[in-house]
């Protein structure tokens, strides 16, 4: 019994409950949720792998057992995503979007409970809560009817995942009559060889949700909606952190695909239940790149690059090999690292420019120094530029894809890579580069709170990603714990793959050199001078002549559009027109059933009759 | 010591492969001209640009300017210390392909981040430009990639070059040879050369990514370039060549591959861009995905 | 024993007051409300202290008539449970209508109330199927007058359909009893269910079939609702939440009383009907009406309108609970029904409360009501939440038993939890509709919502009520459990409780 990991979830409870109280002041709501992210943090400090605590609960019938259990990825998940919340509360103190901290607080509870519940009851639960609270932290936006719209469509998503995870864990339930996790992940390794469809129909009611959470194709629909609409505060957490549920629930089942007697391989030796995973993951990825390069709303943008990073992280869990796990799990960490990192910038961007439009920004860099070397470093993760955070992943996830013989794939990944970089560099260019407009002349940095965030995530990003051992001997442990052998970890500056091996501190001393080198080669030649930014090369012309304005001189409008009349054929296939069609097919049913209802008082009694009588006569026959 | 000894040797290498690349551009240009039926300059008329742009006083559009050139320069000498060249190979348990491809992209990001930086829409849609047609190369030659990986169970170019020691026969560029035609297209487009290099167009955007330097900015490109130049065409070599025995040899095939590109250059007219990036993921991925198919099955 | 002879107390006070009251009407209006108010306290209190001080099982018995020689009232676990729940949503809408109740003949209004509480309350408390008709009758009448108070024209209307179904329903409801008792020469319930197998069989079927169908329109199942939609749409809202937090739970504790009581067996389902079993039909009937109550309300504009027909799919929801007939599953089906109470007449008392304000009822005007009025807003959502079964809120824990005794039944139960799931969905996005328009806000500047004590009291109550069950299930779900047992083991639960000396046959 280790009652500090209840804390663990009451904390962030009785802090909602205080700073729901407290609402109406912003500032003290977000000071309060801060507080207890930190609170939590600090006791996060005293859970150790191998804790647990369980308390009974008198329902349905019996006393369930609601357990917690600290597993070695429970408490990885746990760090990197209060950690990463604390980071982010920290600089919502100073933010004036409409995300409610109270609402964080019970996102909070319900993430820690998620993340070491052992039963299927407070799982449940804990997702419900994180849905619905989730939900109602989308409502606020900037804008507000889009918001609403798309709360209403997340919620709708979310509550269908839900309900078939309801359905996958009462069948578990009928059939082991326990509520224990590992228990019934026990069952079902035990009997996957004997009856495989049986394991994969029930491993899909909760793969339905958890790619519904995480945003995988075909359920990607939502997360465009969601994430460009929400509060400016509130869109990092939903990418960094809750994006991860959804990931850390498939890492829940994954030890099944051990089983490969179950299932036959198909190619590379991975089962074929697995191997259509990957390629989920690797469409996931290219689609997400691909509409990602055409977003004009920025936070749209980076929601669909979000949903291409999670599709590395499926391919490359789906994959079930050490180096495969090893990588998705880094991967979904460096995800939560730079992604979060960029969404925070972009909450400073847009709060400062007061619009989230890629067309109406440009020049931003002059005005916001350190957000601009922030977002640099960001958008260098997020393309997988070494020294920085997202290169041994990304790096990790082509050994894993190659090992497995899967060229393909590998292919595909590639691809989304390279259109990751021409994505971020759109967003890079739109925002922070080009002619800076007069209606930001008076636009500031950040304030000092925003800063020190800034400082420290570029510190973050630049550490982890010179010394991944940090984060890779932790996932190693992750690793042994599901039964297979984990990478070896030769120093913190290693990343050691199949193929290769690659040592990041070594980079960065070349790096560091050819760069003194450069900067050296650039003071000892001639001199320059500083110009203003209108003064450019005009083919002759001088700019009074066209009446040119920053605005006019600023590209950024149809930035790729050879590349859209390219992929033009693909964008006539709409998933999201799928389940609109079927949402709109139940309202026209819904309208016909009203109907029934005429109004009418003979006809209810009518109804009534003709029921008595059906039943009559349907007893008579039967 | 040991480190010194690196740091010397690395400093050398990059000093190599500027002035092999600049040397290589230079003889390009008295090629083309003879192609042309010009005289064209003496080949070693890059050394005098260099030092003439070097020395040239220019202007300068702010910070992420002077920053995002310099990187563009440096990143690529960082990543020239990892190629293994003949019998120099500085760091030889180092030499992931994938490590020195991403090390490159910083440099094009740098690069980017310059130009677009000095607020002229020429140069960002020079690198709009640049950066779909990357995607375009990119997929095919990742295709090549992947398909010598699986083919000789590494991904260490050191390791790669190695596997194919021991005569011409051993060479990827015979066992492979359907991967070979496809880099060699990608290659091109890497390059920058015609049909491919509508990021530079003179004719249509000033020049592109170049519009707005002048003095040792450009000077800085042209050195970018150079290494560009000698870390695409080395990667070749180490990819299919079989690497070589000594430098001498080494910077004789980079230079057979340069021809190459030269002569297709010179013939090419170019192509638009969305055509570059479509023929890109026809025939050389087509290729490129046989040669993936014979290795895996 | 004395206490519990006084359980008789729990109907005859208020039918007592009830008739005294035009005489308190002649002194002040406004007194009637007060005295109805401090009656159905009396009969809250004296209920939750029969529930909390457990003085249940017992039997009363009227005028030393041993049962089944007389008519005598049980008070198991369900009817000490019930009749706590409907007493104190009672009260609470009894504190609301001291506010509401302004206009018109108030005086009547209060007799009615009374009378409707005291019939609802003599439903769950009877042991006499005769007994359950009269006080289905007075509920119903009562109900209906109810409905038709107030000044809007479709109050009368929807009064009138509500008439006439439920005249049907008390028709066939009556002419079952008969049937029963012409076979076996008794009205006492535990008797009859103690003996229901030396019934013919063919009439017993017959019976059955029109006991069931005329329960099945006060427990709001199809095709025995159609007046739910506008008798609740056209009553005042106070009526509203009576009709669906009270006469609710009467109608359905009436239904499965006779249906797994009288008409059941232990163990088995209930009696053979052809060759399904009774609970199969009413599954399907539950099942039909989830997806039509829900599916109707998806395009409803009108708040009310959806309400009332999301009671109604709700109903079902509880219907489709009991039907399972396992413990888990009828302790699911009242826990809900509870649950549903709770919420969905605070979700009408807000309506009143809006409606008084201004507000109109279509759902564009709940559009920006979260800076109108914070805390009606957050009680809707509350209440909302309930319904959908979101934790943390009370419907989280009934809609989680009655889906595990669903899948644990197996077999086409799966099936029918796949489409209550579904009209789940439905059901999500009609509530979450108006709720992001509560938060959602308006360009326009509208002015605050006051809101006074009386009706703030209930509201408040109610939406702390389905926190603290939320929280802390345990307490309700006791309870729950308790009368789960007494429905799914007829002779022990019931039956030998009532008349000890009884042989099954």
């Amino acid at each position: 019994m280790n009652s500090n990991l209840i804390w663990l979830v009451a904390l962030p409870l009785i802090g909602s409950a205080v700073a729901a109280i407290v609402v109406r002041y912003k500032f003290l709501d977000r000071l309060i949720t801060f507080l207890t992210f930190a609170t939590t943090l600090f006791v996060l400090f005293s859970v150790h792998v191998g804790q647990s605590y369980s308390w009974g609960l008198n329902f349905l019938g019996t006393t369930l057992n609601l357990t917690l259990n600290v597993s070695h990825l429970s408490i990885f998940m746990l760090y990197i995503s209060i950690a990463f919340g604390t980071v982010l509360t920290f600089y919502s103190l100073i933010d004036h979007s409409r995300m409610k901290g109270f609402l964080l607080l019970l996102i909070l509870a319900a993430n820690n409970w998620i993340f070491m519940s052992n039963d299927m009851v407070g799982f449940f639960f804990a997702w419900e809560l994180m849905g619905w609270a989730s939900v109602v932290s989308v409502l606020g936006g900037r804008e507000r009817e889009k918001s609403r719209h798309a709360a209403l469509y997340y919620m709708i998503m979310s509550v269908s995942g839900s309900y078939s995870m309801f359905f996958g864990i009462f069948t578990l339930w009928r059939l082991t009559g326990t509520f224990s996790i590992s228990a019934n992940i026990a069952y079902l390794s035990s009997i996957v060889g004997i009856h495989p469809w049986w394991v994969l129909g029930i491993v899909s009611l909760f793969f339905v949700t958890f790619m519904i959470k995480a945003g995988i194709f075909p359920f990607h629909t939502w997360v465009p909606l969601a994430y460009a609409y929400s509060p400016d505060a509130f869109t990092p957490f939903l990418s960094a952190v809750m994006s991860k549920y959804g990931i850390y629930g498939m890492l829940l089942f994954m030890p099944l695909s051990l089983m490969e007697r179950g299932f036959p391989s198909a190619f590379g030796g991975v089962p074929w239940t697995n191997y259509i995973f990957v390629w989920i993951g690797v469409i996931t990825a290219v689609l997400g790149t691909v509409l990602a390069i055409f977003q004009d709303d920025v936070k749209k943008l980076f929601a669909y690059s979000s949903l291409s990073n999670l599709g590395y992280v499926v391919a490359a869990i789906a994959l079930f090999t050490p180096v495969g796990i090893t990588a998705g799990i880094f991967h979904a960490f460096n995800h939560l690292l730079f992604k979060g990192t960029l969404f925070i910038t972009l909450l400073a961007v847009i709060s400062r420019s007061g619009t989230s439009k890629l067309s109406e920004m440009g020049g931003l860099w002059k005005k916001m120094p350190i957000t601009f070397f922030t977002f640099f470093v960001g958008i260098a993760s997020a393309a997988g530029i070494p020294p920085f955070n997202g290169f041994g992943s990304k790096w990790l996830i082509y050994q894993a894809m190659i090992k497995q013989h899967l060229p393909f794939a590998t292919i595909l990944l590639f691809l989304a890579s390279t259109g990751a970089f021409m994505y971020l560099f759109k967003a890079f260019h739109s925002i922070f580069l080009g002619q800076l407009s007069h209606d930001y002349d008076r636009v500031k940095e950040v304030s000092a709170v925003g800063k020190i965030t800034e400082f420290f995530l570029m510190f973050a990003m630049t550490f982890f990603g010179v010394q991944p051992g940090y984060i890779l001997k932790p996932i190693g442990a992750i690793v042994k714990s599901m039964g297979l052998k984990p990478l070896p970890v030769m120093a913190n500056g290693y990343v050691t793959g199949m193929f290769s091996n690659i040592y990041v501190p070594l980079i960065s001393w070349s790096l560091a050199v050819s760069f003194t080198l450069g900067f050296i080669l650039f003071f000892v030649s001639a001199k320059h001078k500083y110009v203003s930014q209108e003064n450019n090369y005009t083919a002759g012309q001088i700019p009074e002549d066209w009446g040119l304005t920053p605005e006019t001189y600023q590209f950024s409008w149809n930035f790729y559009q050879p590349v859209e009349k390219l992929f033009a054929p693909f964008f006539r296939i709409k998933i999201d027109g799928f389940f609109r069609g079927t949402g709109d097919w139940t309202k026209t049913i819904g309208s016909a059933i009203k109907e029934i209802f005429v109004g009418n008082a003979q006809m209810y009694a009518f109804f009534a009759i003709v029921g008595l009588i059906i039943f009559v006569i349907a007893g008579w026959m039967a | 010591m040991t480190i010194l000894l690196k740091l010397i040797q690395g400093i050398g290498v990059g000093a190599l492969s500027i002035a092999v690349g600049l040397l290589f551009i230079g003889i390009g240009r008295k090629i083309t001209a003879r192609i042309q039926r010009r005289y064209g300059p003496p080949p070693i008329q890059n050394f005098f640009d260099i030092f003439k742009l070097l020395s040239k006083r220019s202007i300068s559009h702010g910070f992420a300017f002077d920053l995002g050139l310099i990187a563009g320069f440096s990143a690529l000498l960082a990543a020239v210390v990892f190629l293994p060249m003949g019998q120099i190979n500085i760091f030889p348990h180092n030499s992931s392909l994938i490590m020195i491809i991403y090390l490159m992209t910083m440099a094009y990001l740098g690069m980017a981040m310059g130009v677009s930086s000095s607020g002229n829409p020429n140069a960002t849609i020079g690198i709009a430009r640049a950066l779909t047609m990357m995607m375009g190369y990119e997929v095919p030659f990742a295709a090549v990639i992947f398909s010598v990986y699986i083919f000789s169970r590494t991904g260490s170019l050191a390791n790669i070059v190695a596997a194919q020691s021991g005569g011409f026969l051993n060479w990827n560029l015979v066992r492979l040879p359907f991967g070979f035609v496809a880099a060699e297209i990608a290659l091109q487009g890497m390059l920058g050369e015609k049909p491919f290099d509508m990021t530079i167009a003179p004719s249509e955007i000033a020049s592109g990514p170049m519009v707005e330097m002048g003095g040792k900015y450009l000077g800085f490109g042209m050195l970018q370039h150079s290494i560009g130049l000698f870390i695409e065409t080395g990667i070749m070599v180490d990819l299919f060549l079989g690497g070589a025995s000594n430098i001498w040899i080494f910077i004789a095939k980079q230079f057979v591959l340069y021809f190459a590109a030269l002569m297709i250059n010179a013939i090419m007219p170019r192509f638009r861009i969305e055509e570059g990036v479509s023929f890109m993921w026809k025939f050389p991925l087509l290729l490129g995905v046989v040669q993936a198919l014979i290795v895996v099955l | 024993m004395s206490i519990f002879n006084n359980a008789a107390l729990l109907i005859g006070v208020p039918l007592l007051f009830a008739f005294s009251i035009p005489l308190f009407g002649l002194i002040s209006k406004q007194l009637t409300k007060w005295v109805t108010l401090f009656v159905i306290g009396f009969n809250a209190t004296f209920s939750l202290y029969i529930l909390l001080a457990h003085k249940y099982p017992a039997v009363v018995v009227m005028g030393n008539w041993v049962p089944p020689f007389g008519e005598n009232l049980y008070i198991g676990p369900v009817a000490a449970f019930l009749v706590s729940v409907i007493s104190i949503i009672g009260l609470l809408i009894a504190i609301y209508n001291l506010w509401a109740i302004k206009l018109g003949d108030v005086t009547r209004f209060s007799v009615l109330f009374l009378m409707f509480t005291a019939g609802a309350s003599g439903i769950v408390l009877t042991g006499d199927i005769f007994n359950l008709f009269i006080f289905m009758e007075i509920t119903g009448i009562s109900s209906y007058a109810l409905a038709a108070y107030g000044p809007r024209r479709r109050a009368l209307g929807g009064a009138f359909k509500f008439l006439v179904v439920s005249s049907i329903g008390s028709t066939l409801y009556l002419l079952g009893v008969t049937l029963i008792y012409t076979q076996l020469g008794t009205l006492n319930i535990a008797e009859i269910a103690a003996r229901i197998n030396q019934t013919t069989p063919g009439l017993l079927t017959f019976a059955g079939i029109l006991l069931i169908s005329g329960l099945a329109v006060e427990a709001e199942l199809f095709p025995f609702n159609g007046w739910v939609p506008d008798t609740y749409t056209g009553a005042v809202s106070g009526v509203s939440a009576s009709l669906s937090g009270i006469a609710a739970i009467s109608g359905v504790y009436a239904l499965f009383r006779i249906a797994m009581t009288v008409l059941g067996r232990d163990g088995a389902y209930v009696f053979t009907y052809g060759k399904l079993d009774l609970m199969t039909v009413i599954a399907i009937l539950a099942t039909t009406t989830v997806i039509i109550g829900e599916l109707s309300a998806l395009s409803q504009k009108n708040v009310k309108k959806m309400l009332a027909y999301s009671s109604m799919a709700q109903m079902g929801l509880v219907a489709v609970g009991f039907s399972i007939g396992s413990k888990l599953g009828v302790y699911g089906g009242i826990f809900q029904l509870v649950n549903h109470s709770i919420a969905k007449s605070m979700l009408f008392l807000i309506i009143g409360v809006l409606a008084a304000a201004g507000l109109g009822e279509k759902v564009e005007n709940f559009r920006g009501l979260w800076r109108r009025s914070p805390f009606l807003s957050l009680a809707f959502t509350i209440g909302a939440f309930s319904m959908l079964g979101f934790p943390l809120f009370a419907g989280f824990w009934s809609k989680f038993a009655i889906v595990g005794a669903s899948i644990q039944r197996g077999g086409w139960y799966d099936f029918v939890i796949g489409l209550v799931l579904f009209a789940s969905i439905v059901e999500a996005f009609y509530y979450l509709r108006i709720v992001t328009y509560i938060f959602s806000s308006t360009e326009v500047k509208a002015p605050k919502i006051k809101v006074s004590l009386s009706p703030a009291i209930p509201i408040f109550v109610l939406a702390v009520a389905i926190i603290a069950i939320g929280v802390y299930p345990n307490f309700i779900g006791n309870f729950s459990m308790q009368s789960a047992g007494e429905f799914t083991h007829k002779m022990t639960g019931y039956v030998l409780n009532v008349i000890p000396t009884i042989v099954a046959h």
